[in-house]
């Protein structure tokens, strides 16, 4: 059941206002609210709060069935700004509150107790501004390590070298502390702490969960974020427009093409550059191709987790015929730097579409093998079926999206539901989703995605006419000056790019919000109550990818 | 062949007991162990980034690293004796992996997978924070494989390497 | 939802196992790499080299330095030039350190005189980084003596 935002209606197709919104948060204590224009900034409302109504306006928000989508944090020289983006479902608006704070005391009220998801992203705003969240209950580094005494993405901060002290591995005692206050405590204790990761093979990567347990039942957990960060988002104040490009490959290296196209997507949105119509179709191909071969690997890992070794060889045999493709049409079988701005980066060869025509055909019996391989069967359904349960409430609140989402019954896709890609409008397809809310049903919406991209690319190939795959772009590539953000769905859920430039070549700040980094989040609420056996089923249906978390 | 580059891997590796041979040696037995050694290479399951999926292509059906009897990838580091850095070492990452190192049995051997495992690679820029340059700085490399990512052959042709430094006895691995 | 019980599950153990069991008999998965070369793409984003003439050490390189500048990874180390009689800029040491490079091609589409081609060489391993640092300037024709593969250099069997 898709939940309606109760204050808001679209006015207009176009340039939709939400006057009574703005009105609401006015009365709220809202400052200098007003509307933006959609198709140019990313945003519907723009609003400025002071830190003593930030909580009652988020409150609103929260009662409209807004969810959380992230904190962008900014380094206004001299004061910082925290920039809080909303989104409400399907058709609603998306909302941005500002709240300033001076470079000095550098603290703001803390929004965990309006939307529980905003733990994390006050976290990590903490760790790379310094800001202070007062009253947040665990206000701890979440990317840095915790010897770490600078703020790296403040503008007066120009790297650091690199030492490592000898005492990282200790467990310190706050984490233990905050590991305990998580789960309730039986009285009895014979509990103890697990420490699961970071080399653990069921965590995709490099995640490190503290478990608190009493025999196989767990009372309650931390994860600890950052063994794989990267520091992505200071170089992109460093890098220009073109080069950036091949970093946005690595963050999600199962689906780079989908992170391509949102970063050519908010430059596009930028700078007014528009694509050609060969371009598009060949954008849907290639994403919705990234999409499968993304699914594939879940779904291979997965049953690796669960026991099952046979479904990992049969979906990569799948998924090198995917990449195969994608080295012959775009040069590289995993980090593409295929999609640019204007367009793609070339064209592709003569047998591309007869290729996957063919690879689309033998992928449709492929899936009815999976299906009857994996869903229909029982040690993988007493594995999944009621384990990990997400409630619709708990998605929207932590901004939970991608399959995640759709598999706890909110009907929400950026393909359809956002105006990124004309089209997916034209195209017939449906988006599947879940009520359950399991680890079974978000597996359940993972493989229907799969038979829904196949039909995607099977169409669109049809609608694949001869012409030009790249628009002009002039040769110093420049954004104006101005706040832009653009949402595209990838595998695994809503890709957010939220720039500020500053009309230069280089980006001011570059904020790149990531689906599994919600998705994750939840987990410290699904775990409390479940077998340690259970929280690997839970990763593994969450599917997510830590470099792309960590950044 | 830099020798130098190995030497300083070593002290930076803190292996200073380790270089000490055994007193008593049987040449025709160390061959033998040898020969065996190259061709049972257990590595860890350990992967940190896009290499990853490569090293995991590398094991998957198409390219099948179990025909050289590297394909069984061991979950802890007590089995393990080859470890493939797959991805960015960062400076929360680097003490971790010095003592999955130190946890396996000698000999050991380590790849290093894709540019940020061999020396920081794309994220070793301007306002570097938090990338190692390079996981030689904390544990002996034998095999450096370049690529971002490489490709899945690209680990097949070094473990084919290492074999070849192993069956002649000239790997960076300390013995016990 | 899936209805549960005894038989059923029994017997979508089974059906799982049917399956397995037909996939015996499909098309071989895989490659016999190193006895058969992996099939790479025409299009390939191998390692950077300059595009040789007919005489070995003749190339289109202009020395703009445009390379150097677009280049994210900062893995074109070394790019110096000269100027020669007709006041035109000509590269003296170009070296591409493949350890550094991301194999973007970023560095190819920006050539203005298009002197810079990928090699579509897809499996180095080398023994020490410094095999992985290329003079390219000189490297003539190309072939994959020059890179540390299967097929290749010979330096890197070992002693």
């Amino acid at each position: 059941m898709p939940l309606e935002p109760e204050a808001v209606e679209p006015v207009a197709e176009q340039k939709a206002v939400y006057p009574e919104l703005i009105e609401r948060l006015r009365k709220a204590g809202a400052t200098e609210v007003s509307s933006l224009d959609y198709s140019k900034s990313g945003m519907d409302v723009d609003a400025q709060v002071t830190p003593q109504s930030l909580c009652a306006v988020a409150s609103i928000l929260k009662h409209g069935h807004f969810s959380l989508e992230t904190l962008v944090g900014v380094d206004r020289q001299p004061e910082f700004e925290v920039l809080y983006l909303f989104k409400a479902d399907n058709e609603g608006p998306r909302v941005k509150l500002r709240a300033k704070t001076d470079r000095e005391t550098a603290t703001l009220p803390t929004l965990t107790n309006v939307y529980g998801g905003a733990d994390w992203y006050e976290r990590e705003v903490f760790d790379m501004f310094g800001v202070n969240f007062i009253d947040h209950p665990h206000l701890r580094p979440l990317l840095l390590p915790h010897f770490t005494k600078f703020h790296p993405l403040r503008k007066d901060f120009h790297g650091a070298p690199i030492v490592i002290p000898e005492d990282t591995v200790e467990i310190p005692e706050l984490d233990v502390q905050a590991a305990t206050k998580l789960g309730q405590s039986t009285g009895l204790r014979s509990d103890f702490f697990l420490n699961m990761g970071p080399q653990h093979p069921s965590t995709h990567g490099v995640l490190r969960i503290l478990l608190h347990v009493e025999g196989e039942t767990i009372l309650g957990g931390r994860c600890h974020l950052g063994y794989s960060h990267r520091g992505t988002e200071k170089l992109a104040e460093k890098k220009q427009y073109v080069q950036f490009l091949p970093y946005t490959d690595r963050m999600d290296y199962l689906s780079p093409l989908n992170y391509n196209w949102g970063f050519a997507r908010l430059l596009e949105t930028a700078t007014g550059i528009e694509s050609t119509p060969r371009a598009e179709v060949l954008r849907v191909i290639m994403c919705e191709l990234s999409r499968i071969a993304s699914h594939l690997v879940w779904l291979g890992t997965y049953l690796l987790d669960l026991g099952a070794i046979t479904p990992f060889l049969y979906c990569f045999e799948d998924r090198e015929r995917i990449l195969t493709i994608f080295e012959r049409a775009t040069g590289q079988r995993m980090t593409t730097s295929y999609i640019v701005a204007g367009g793609v980066r070339n064209d592709v060869y003569s047998t591309f579409s007869l290729e996957i025509s063919e690879l689309m055909r033998d992928m449709r019996k492929r899936l009815v093998e999976y299906d009857k391989l994996v869903i229909g069967n029982e040690i993988f359904l007493m594995r999944t079926d009621k384990v990990g349960i997400i409630s619709p409430e708990l998605a929207i609140e932590y901004g939970v999206s991608g399959p995640c989402l759709r598999g706890s019954g909110v009907d929400y896709d950026a393909r359809r539901d956002e105006p990124y890609c004309e089209l997916y409008k034209e195209l017939e397809w449906k988006v599947p989703f879940e009520t359950g809310g399991d680890c079974l049903s978000r597996s359940r919406v993972r493989m229907a995605e799969l038979e829904q991209s196949v039909n995607l690319v099977e169409q669109a190939l049809l609608k694949l006419e001869d012409g030009p795959v790249r628009s002009k772009v002039p040769k110093i590539f420049k954004v104006p000056a101005g706040e832009y953000y653009s949402v595209t769905e990838g595998p695994r859920g809503i890709i957010g790019w939220y720039l500020i430039a500053d009309g230069s070549q280089i980006p001011y700040r570059l904020k790149v919000r990531v689906p599994s980094f919600a998705n994750l989040q939840t987990v410290e609420q699904l775990m409390p109550g479940t077998r340690v056996a259970d929280v690997v089923s839970i990763l593994g249906s969450l599917d997510v990818i830590i470099p792309e978390i960590d950044r | 062949m830099s020798e130098s580059l190995q030497s300083t891997s070593h002290e930076e590796a803190g292996a200073d007991t380790d270089h000490i041979p055994p007193i008593v040696q049987f040449l025709p037995l160390q061959k033998a162990l040898d020969l065996a050694r190259a061709n049972s290479l257990w590595p860890l399951t350990f992967g940190i980034a896009c290499c990853a999926i490569e090293m995991m292509a590398a094991s998957a059906s198409r390219y099948d690293a179990d025909r050289f009897g590297a394909g069984v990838f061991r979950n802890s580091p007590r089995q393990a004796d080859l470890m493939i850095v797959a991805g960015t070492v960062n400076l929360k990452m680097a003490p971790i992996i010095k003592r999955l190192y130190d946890q396996m049995p000698s000999p050991k051997w380590v790849i290093a997978l894709g540019s940020c495992a061999i020396c920081g690679g794309p994220f070793d820029q301007d306002d570097n924070y938090a990338v190692l340059q390079g996981v030689e700085k904390i544990v002996p490399v034998d095999i450096f494989v370049p690529g971002c990512p490489p490709r899945p052959e690209a680990l097949l042709h070094a473990i084919l390497e290492l074999q070849e430094r192993i069956k002649s006895g000239s790997t960076n691995a300390t013995r016990a | 939802m899936i209805e549960r019980g005894f038989w059923r599950g029994f017997g979508s153990l089974l059906t799982g196992l049917g399956v397995t069991f037909k996939r015996m008999f499909g098309k071989n998965a895989t490659i016999q790499y190193p006895h058969v070369p992996v099939p790479v793409s025409p299009i390939y984003r191998g390692p950077v080299r300059l595009i040789a003439e007919e005489v070995a050490s003749e190339h289109k390189c202009i020395g703009c330095l445009a390379c150097q500048r677009i280049c994210p990874t900062h893995a074109i180390p070394i790019l110096t030039v000269a100027k020669n009689e007709q006041n035109k800029n000509y590269p003296v040491d170009f070296v591409i350190d493949d350890a550094l490079c991301c194999f973007c091609g970023l560095c190819v589409d920006v050539c203005p005189t298009e002197a810079l081609e990928h090699t579509r060489i897809g499996d180095m391993a080398a023994t020490s980084q410094s095999l992985l640092r290329r003079e390219i300037l000189h490297e003539g024709a190309i072939t994959s003596d020059n890179f540390p593969t299967s097929t290749g250099k010979k330096e890197n069997k070992h002693v």
